[in-house]
């Protein structure tokens, strides 16, 4: 006969019932797995956010998402030769070169912009970006005459993307690089890689391009604080980003080339060579990583109605704002910001 | 009729604290669980390590060491911001940065591998568009 002890039973009951509790508690958590590498030259963070069942399945997969960024970093870069990327596209200029898909997607989707804004957004600068690297380790300001001499004859117009073949035929005067183009890109690629190992809720932030996918736990939006473009620790305000929505900013603030202890920004345009001072700062929303890279890029070097212009002709959802040099903004109507008590910038 | 018979368990001293100690495990197992510290902190992380926390309104001098235990660079915590006041570096780039102190905000030293975070979950900001 089995004889059971009611009391001891019963504290083992609820013992175990607590257990029980804690444990369905701690692995129902909702945890955020946050990680940061520099890849492309700035600071790559990758968040994602799930629950603590999940832990080590985000951990791995956060290190995947970073493999992703690299390699699109290998395949864009113009500095570094691997088989198929832009350096070895640019050493192979002038004939029929096999690329990789990566570079075909960047060239296919760039292409256009530098018609859709009369050459102000150009992809075929490496020679006049490197004019200006080297002028700012010599302290030596390029005269304009020498940027436009770097331009070459050639437009991005030109350039042959056989899409089927996987090939690419460069103008012998022209070297491309994809400096306002892949870290967006990289945005997309990390984004459906993501989306593919079932990660529903992610947000990337490259610097000055930053994707959301899904929603944080408590919101069904991302915050995401806009930096001053002129004191590094202040922000203008905080924008909601919700699930598949891209921001970038495109300012001259962040990087630059350092003269003589004059800053010249590192957004050149394509007409001239040299940097344009519109704006302090451009910032887009729309639904492409990709997209709002050149648009961000783009804008900042077009007038506030050739821009509108641009948007116009976009399928894309756009929004955008700019900062103008007088401290005023100038925004769209359906960009959503909600100001800083301490910012300083009007509205128009 | 039938009247049920109620039978009272007798309890007795020890059970009951046995029982309260197993509420009181739980409820701070569960408190624990819930409630990490809020506040502004930063986290340093070298070569993708985490190297430390530490509570950004507490003014303190860090010094991030490699592991052989020489000195990288050295940050200081004042007025809850934080920057980095020398570094073995030679592009001084994290030094020139200057102060930061908003959730999402990073001082990187490139050469030395070394990230400074900003983690504040109070002012619900998921990310700094620089």
């Amino acid at each position: 006969m089995l004889i059971v002890n009611v009391k001891k039973l019963g504290i083992g009951v609820i013992s175990s019932i607590l257990l029980i509790f804690l444990f369905y508690f701690y692995m129902n958590k909702n945890i955020v797995i946050t990680q940061t590498q520099f890849i492309m030259n700035t600071t790559i963070e990758i968040k994602l956010f799930g629950k603590n069942s999940d832990k080590q399945k985000l951990e791995k997969t956060i290190a995947k998402a970073f493999d992703v960024m690299k390699e699109v970093e290998d395949n864009s870069t113009s500095y570094v030769e691997y088989e198929g990327n832009a350096a070895s596209l640019n050493a192979h200029r002038g004939e029929y070169y096999t690329v990789n898909t990566d570079l075909i997607d960047q060239l296919s989707t760039s292409i256009p912009f530098c018609k859709l804004t009369s050459g102000e957004f150009d992809i075929g600068l490496f020679r006049t970006v490197n004019i200006w690297k080297n002028g700012s380790e010599k302290n030596y300001l390029p005269t304009r005459q020498e940027t436009l001499n770097s331009l070459g004859k050639s437009t991005p117009d030109d350039i042959v993307v056989d899409k089927f073949n996987s090939r690419v035929l460069l103008p012998a005067d022209m070297e491309i690089d994809l400096g306002g183009v892949s870290k967006g890109y990289g945005l997309d690629r990390v984004i459906s890689f993501l989306k593919n190992s079932d990660i529903n809720s992610a947000l990337i932030n490259a610097g000055g391009n930053i994707i959301a996918l899904g929603q944080p736990v408590d919101r069904n939006y991302y915050n995401i604080a806009v930096q001053d473009p002129q004191i590094i620790n202040k922000i203008i305000g905080t924008v909601q980003l919700h699930d598949g929505e891209a921001i970038a900013t495109s300012g001259s603030y962040n990087r630059y080339y350092d003269i003589n202890g004059k800053k010249y920004s590192h957004i050149l345009s394509g007409k001239t060579g040299y940097p344009t001072e519109l704006y302090k700062s451009v910032t887009v929303i729309t639904n492409k990583g990709i997209i709002s890279d050149i648009l961000s890029t783009s804008l900042f070097l077009l007038s506030i109605d050739d821009g509108r212009d641009l948007i116009n002709k976009l399928d894309y959802p756009i929004e955008v704002l700019y900062v103008l040099n007088d401290d005023t903004i100038v925004k769209s109507e359906g960009f959503n910001i909600e100001y800083s008590q301490d910012n300083i910038y009007k509205n128009q | 009729m039938n009247i049920p018979k109620i039978t009272f368990i007798k309890i007795n001293k020890k059970e009951i604290l046995i029982v309260i100690g197993l509420l009181i495990l739980a409820l701070t197992s569960y408190l624990f669980i819930n409630n990490q510290n809020p506040g502004a902190k930063v986290k340093i992380e070298v070569n993708q390590r985490l190297y430390g926390t530490y509570d950004l309104n507490k003014t303190q001098e860090i010094l991030v060491r490699d592991n052989g235990g020489n000195i990288l660079l050295r940050s200081l915590i004042i007025n809850g911001k934080i920057h980095v006041i020398s570094s073995t570096c030679k592009d001084k780039i994290c030094v020139h940065q200057g102060e930061i102190s908003l959730s999402g905000q990073t001082i990187v030293c490139l050469p030395n591998k070394v990230v400074i975070t900003i983690i504040n979950d109070a002012d619900k900001i998921d990310g700094v568009l620089k």
